[in-house]
């Protein structure tokens, strides 16, 4: 008599198990599928986290001056004790002999580092993009001809690997007193007599006189191209993946029509005209974000100077200087009013970038 | 026996000091034909051809019924180490349609694109032998790619409009030779476009976007940007090949057309395309020319039962 089998069928067995898993999944995958889930919000509440203490720690400096802090270009952290004048111009006595004194208030306003970030970033961006997208051309064009497209494409990924700080050294040793030895007299040597120029080499007074601007090396020049000298790698790394996609059809068909080497550059500049102007906005909010370097070679004066080589202050140089001990709260409110304006920027740059880099590889690959 | 080592007979007619004349009928090359002989195997020859021999290119006498536009002798091209094409010798009637026909990898891409000398953008090509377009020797020392470049025009498998306005797009070719006169670029405009079959389409939207048009239009629209600067050649490197078969209809009708100005040279797999729109008909194995005819005699009366096969889909 055969016995009847004490286990199920393999068969079964299988069954069995697809359909546990069918209802409840293994608690190896829920432990870990929650630690990610997790670990996601965990970021999204960081970020949230800290817009949230920007604005609220931002809120009484824009309750106190709202919109036109982004035009009040003066910024005096501290109570300014004045003698009284009358409308003549003399000193009000009081009835002791004393010079009467009122006290001003401290008061903020962005302009002059809003200024300073922009011009810097400009001066960097002049400087960087010819260069930066000049280099991708040779990467992409040249350079596997030479069979040195990958150890270049590593050396620029290199550079912008190099901490900040190190920029920040090489500025004040080396950039600075190259350009208060050399660049800046050479400048004033070669348009310092130009009457369409004396705005950049001097300043005029209150009373209307005009002074040299010393030069010292540590100016909006020297801040500008400190910046383009870290945004160069980024500029031209994202430029050359954009060169990259551009179709060979494209390049071949110029040649092909009796275009020059050159002519066939110039169409694959312009197919990747939209990626290419991604990469300069990514650039634009390194330059602007950018803090130590800048801060270290900028001159760090609250001022709104026409000349590049006045001293001047951007956003984040001023937030690295002011930020270790603010005199009042209302300075610690506005500085951070200040981030607040830096990190909307950054925002908006990274936004346009993205969506130009990523607008245009899209274009290239659905094509 | 119709399999032998025939370098020696083809290099003959580009040894130095014997340039060849290609638009004189008396300096026709000898032909180095062979004739199917009856003790022939089927795909001896391809045989041959995979285990490396040299093999005679059966030539027939018809293709020199007209001058040749474009006349190869002996040319053969190396990508680093591998010969791409073996002694490549066929001159290209003028005036016509010639067909290049062969499986993938048998180089009648490699050859058409020697033509323009647009395989000097591949590193490491080296060619031999005698490639000349009109009187121009395309490799001579020193010869100025670009100027073969406008004398030969060329359209691509994946139709390659430039980002810009319909307009710009077909006096492209005009602007970067200098043209700068409005009423010639507009001139010169229209009459591609109308020779390109697409004037009637596009006439009302000419300053839109290229990229906007449908494939077809765009294959048409990069005829018209190839003869706008009045090719003498025209390369086609299977330009139907991404196309719907209405649009396929439309390139072949056009191409039979401007044929009647200029001389096309197009790469196709597909028989019946090759069929349809040429005049004569290569076929070509793993970088040698098996045989070149008049397109009704390779398709209806090859000399080698290899064409036959290939043409009918039998072998390919």
């Amino acid at each position: 008599m055969p016995t009847p089998p004490t286990t199920p069928q393999p068969g079964a067995a299988t069954a069995a198990r697809a359909g546990a898993g069918g209802r409840s999944r293994p608690w190896g995958d829920v432990v870990l599928g929650s630690l990610s889930t997790g670990a996601a919000i965990t970021i999204v509440l960081l970020l949230a986290m800290i817009v949230l203490i920007v604005v609220v720690s931002a809120w009484p400096s824009i309750k106190a001056y709202g919109l036109p802090f982004l035009t009040e270009s003066t910024w005096r952290p501290n109570e300014l004790e004045e003698t009284l004048r009358d409308p003549q111009g003399r000193i009000v006595y009081d009835d002791d002999g004393e010079p009467k004194t009122v006290i001003e208030p401290a008061s903020f306003g962005a302009a002059p580092f809003i200024w300073g970030t922009a011009v810097s970033s400009a001066l960097a961006l002049i400087v960087a993009v010819p260069l930066s997208i000049g280099a991708a051309l040779f990467i992409v064009r040249v350079a596997p001809r030479l069979r040195i497209a990958e150890p270049l494409g590593f050396l620029i990924e290199f550079l912008a690997a190099i901490p900040s700080i190190a920029y920040g050294i090489w500025g004040i040793f080396v950039l600075r007193p190259f350009l208060e030895k050399h660049l800046e007299p050479a400048l004033r040597w070669l348009l310092g007599d130009l009457p369409f120029m004396r705005w950049m080499f001097f300043r005029t007074l209150a009373d209307g006189t005009e002074v040299p601007i010393p030069l010292t090396g540590r100016d909006m020049l020297a801040g500008g191209l400190i910046l383009a000298v870290m945004i160069i790698p980024i500029i031209t790394a994202v430029s050359r993946d954009v060169l990259r996609t551009v179709p060979r059809a494209q390049v071949e068909g110029v040649l092909a029509l009796g275009g020059t080497w050159w002519q066939s550059c110039a169409a694959m500049l312009r197919y990747g005209r939209a990626g290419l102007f991604g990469a300069v906005m990514l650039g634009l909010a390194r330059a602007a974000g950018e803090t130590m370097a800048v801060t270290m070679v900028i001159g760090n004066v609250n001022q709104i100077s026409l000349s590049p080589l006045a001293p001047a202050q951007t956003m984040s140089s001023l937030l690295a200087m002011d930020a270790g001990d603010p005199n009042n709260p209302l300075h610690f409110s506005s500085l951070f009013y200040i981030a607040l304006i830096l990190l909307v920027m950054s925002l908006v740059f990274n936004v346009i970038a993205r969506w130009l880099v990523v607008g245009s590889k899209a274009r290239t690959f659905g094509s | 026996m119709n399999v032998e080592m025939t370098k020696d007979v083809v290099r003959m007619t580009v040894t130095p000091g014997n340039p060849p004349q290609p638009s004189s009928p008396t300096a026709r090359p000898p032909r180095v034909a062979v004739g199917p002989s009856p003790a022939m195997r089927a795909g001896s020859v391809l045989q041959a051809i995979r285990e490396g021999a040299s093999v005679t290119s059966a030539v027939h006498p018809s293709v020199h019924a007209h001058p040749a536009a474009v006349d190869i002798r002996g040319f053969e091209l190396w990508y680093g180490s591998f010969k791409a094409l073996h002694s490549v010798s066929m001159p290209i009637p003028r005036g016509r349609v010639t067909a290049m026909v062969g499986p993938s990898g048998c180089g009648k891409s490699t050859l058409l694109r020697s033509i323009n000398r647009m395989n000097d953008l591949v590193d490491g090509v080296r060619t031999t032998g005698a490639l000349h377009v009109g009187e121009h020797d395309v490799y001579a020392g020193g010869v100025d790619v670009i100027s073969i470049r406008r004398r030969v025009g060329m359209v691509f498998q994946k139709s390659n409009p430039f980002p810009m306005s319909i307009f710009d797009n077909v006096v492209y070719g005009l602007r970067i030779y200098g043209e700068r006169r409005k009423d010639v670029l507009q001139e010169c405009c229209e009459r591609a476009l109308r020779q390109a079959a697409l004037w009637d389409e596009v006439k009302d939207r000419l300053k839109q976007s290229a990229i906007g048009l449908s494939g077809g239009q765009q294959q048409r629209l990069c005829i018209a940007r190839s003869i706008a600067v009045n090719p003498e050649v025209l390369l086609m490197d299977e330009p139907c090949s991404a196309l719907d078969p209405i649009a396929t209809q439309k390139i072949e009708e056009l191409i039979r057309e401007i044929a009647e100005k200029l001389t096309v040279v197009i790469v196709t797999h597909n028989m019946q395309q090759a069929a349809r729109v040429s005049n004569y008909t290569a076929f070509m194995y793993l970088g040698r020319l098996v045989e070149f005819g008049s397109t009704a005699d390779i398709f209806q009366n090859p000399q080698l039962p290899e064409t036959e096969q290939y043409v009918t889909g039998r072998f390919g």
